[in-house]
């Protein structure tokens, strides 16, 4: 009898796929697979795969579109299309998140985010200024960029981007992030590490997908117990994880500053803020505008952060009425 | 960053049962004995166990015991979620009031989630050395847990991150994958353990700090329910005598 319970242990254990093999759980990275479209950078001192898709001509302006926290590029194609026609957009997985290529914790710090955003726009756009369009943490790091180098900036435009300083984030950590313990989401997350442990970036980016349905944001929705649907390949969650020890914690407290050198930047910014979100019309007019030099904030009715897959058509009339090209 | 609300209340309301941690009666008279307790590890569950107690006897191992325990999820249950242990424990006395219980239980677990549906299966350790008294229990708790086998099976949410994932339509990875699977998912705990019990009950409560080894550094991350402790609270009472 224990002859027979070794024997198959033994073959459970040698016999079956690995779970961390790949495209298991979560689809592979660029460095994992040739056939997914990448080009490769060199920011602090790594070089690195970068997940990339582009749309439109490559004569056109060149227009960024940077992606928000715990997503990648997949649910902005919407908007990449729209502007194709005008604009030679370009959207990436920023290191550690979507499919580029897995970085290391001291890979990351607001300073190599720029300097990937630098590096990006010396493949695509090396002597012409680029529009940027950041929604959510992509959205402070569009402004982090413009802080920094408002010569390389011909227009910005931002999406509910997350508070700009850490002093705003403060004030307004509660209204952004319900956290309760009896909250089944979360214990939904917590439950799946009996399952599958977070031993490798395949399992940690598999459980951090779930976030994009959980009822624990629901102050970004209209409805936060039914959340917009999202699409998305794969979350970065181990960057989550380092991002959120650069950008500090409501204890210690926030020490990360966006608008540090945008008084240099002075053509106008266009913000939309969706009329349901807690980082949505209200919160941007009273804390986003006041630190720009020339700000407007275009409200996006019954919408919430997720508000071009709520109402695209209202969204991209916001866009494309400030953008030059149309 | 949102952990810190979840710390507090986990300690003291919800202290997570180290699994199996039933093994405490054999603090009590009787062979009988039936226990039920909340754990977070760290989700929220309640648990209920059977342990069968033997005779004690002369020398270093007191007593044995078979326990059976079921764990069920309480906030987020979804379709029928268990985790169901069976397996054995000791009370090993090393010197007067100087014991140890020790106990190792094999688990059958369904866990399902957005992600999908799996049955994983592995074994638990705990060992709880220090002082036994006469009605009071202290003593360092050391387990670990091992889950080698798992059977997924995705939902059709992890299997829509694979759509649309060629631009030229021409790549191996369009599914992920279900089946049975070989894995790593170790959980390491130590924490207290602390016990008042009479002849026929006992109150245990075990709290502590749990980590699941892993590639990249990771103790926690709260957004996606990884934190670094767990604990549980259980009430055993002994349904026959001697």
């Amino acid at each position: 009898m224990m002859k027979l319970i070794y024997l198959l242990t033994v073959l459970l254990l040698f016999g079956c796929e690995k779970i961390d093999d790949i495209g298991v759980l979560v689809p592979p990275t660029v460095d994992q697979d040739p056939n997914l479209p990448s080009v490769s950078v060199n920011v602090a001192g790594r070089q690195r795969l970068i997940h990339v898709r582009t749309f439109g001509n490559a004569n056109n302006p060149v227009l960024f579109v940077l992606h928000g926290s715990f997503t990648d590029t997949r649910a902005y194609r919407n908007i990449c299309e729209s502007l194709s026609d005008k604009y030679y957009v370009v959207i990436w997985d920023q290191r550690g998140c979507g499919l580029s290529e897995r970085i290391t914790e001291d890979e990351f710090t607001l300073e190599t985010a720029v300097d990937e955003i630098n590096a990006m726009k010396n493949i695509y756009s090396p002597t012409q200024k680029v529009t940027i369009i950041g929604q959510s943490w992509g959205g402070g790091l569009a402004t982090l960029y413009t802080s920094k180098n408002p010569e390389k900036v011909e227009q910005l435009l931002l999406i509910e981007p997350m508070p700009l300083t850490g002093d705003d984030m403060q004030k307004l950590f509660k209204t952004i992030v319900e956290f309760r313990y009896d909250n089944g989401s979360w214990n939904n997350f917590a439950r799946h590490g009996q399952a599958i442990s977070p031993l490798d970036h395949e399992q940690i980016d598999y459980r951090a997908m779930m976030i994009l349905r959980s009822t624990m944001t629901s102050g970004y929705h209209c409805d936060g117990k039914n959340p917009p649907e999202w699409p998305v390949h794969r979350v970065g969650g181990f960057l989550e994880y380092v991002r959120n020890k650069r950008l500090g914690n409501p204890m210690s407290g926030f020490t990360y500053n966006f608008v540090d050198g945008i008084q240099n930047y002075t053509d106008t910014v266009r913000i939309l803020g969706g009329s349901c979100s807690s980082l949505g019309y209200a919160m941007q007019k009273q804390y986003s505008i006041p630190h720009f030099p020339n700000a407007e904030v275009i409200e996006i009715k019954n919408a919430g952060h997720r508000m071009n897959m709520e109402k695209f058509d209202e969204v991209m009339q916001a866009i494309k009425s400030f953008l030059k090209e149309y | 960053m949102k952990h810190y609300k979840l710390i507090i209340p986990l300690l003291l309301l919800f202290q997570l049962s180290a699994k199996a941690q039933n093994f405490f009666g054999l603090l009590n008279n009787g062979n009988h004995i039936v226990s039920a307790g909340s754990n977070a590890n760290p989700s929220l569950n309640a648990n209920t166990d059977y342990l069968y107690a033997f005779e004690e006897r002369e020398g270093s191992f007191q007593r044995f015991g078979i326990i059976t325990q079921a764990n069920f999820p309480i906030f987020s249950q979804q379709g029928f979620d268990f985790d169901f242990r069976i397996g054995a424990g000791a009370l090993i006395v090393f010197s007067n009031q100087f014991k140890a219980l020790t106990g190792v239980t094999w688990n059958f677990s369904r866990t399902a989630d957005l992600n999908g549906r799996y049955y994983h299966s592995g074994f638990k350790i705990d060992f709880l050395p220090g002082y036994y008294g006469n009605k009071w229990a202290f003593a360092p708790h050391l387990a670990l847990n091992y889950q080698p086998f798992i059977h997924i099976k995705h939902s059709d949410y992890a299997k829509n991150a694979f759509k649309d994932l060629y631009p030229n339509n021409n790549g191996k990875y369009t599914s992920p994958q279900d089946g049975w699977f070989s894995q790593n998912n170790l959980t390491l705990q130590t924490g207290i353990g602390v016990a008042y019990f009479q002849a026929k009950w006992h109150l245990n409560l075990i709290a502590g700090f749990q980590h699941q080894p892993n590639k990249l550094g990771l103790i926690a991350l709260p957004d996606i329910g990884i934190l670094p402790f767990y604990g549980g609270l259980n009430f055993g009472y002994s349904i026959a005598d001697k």
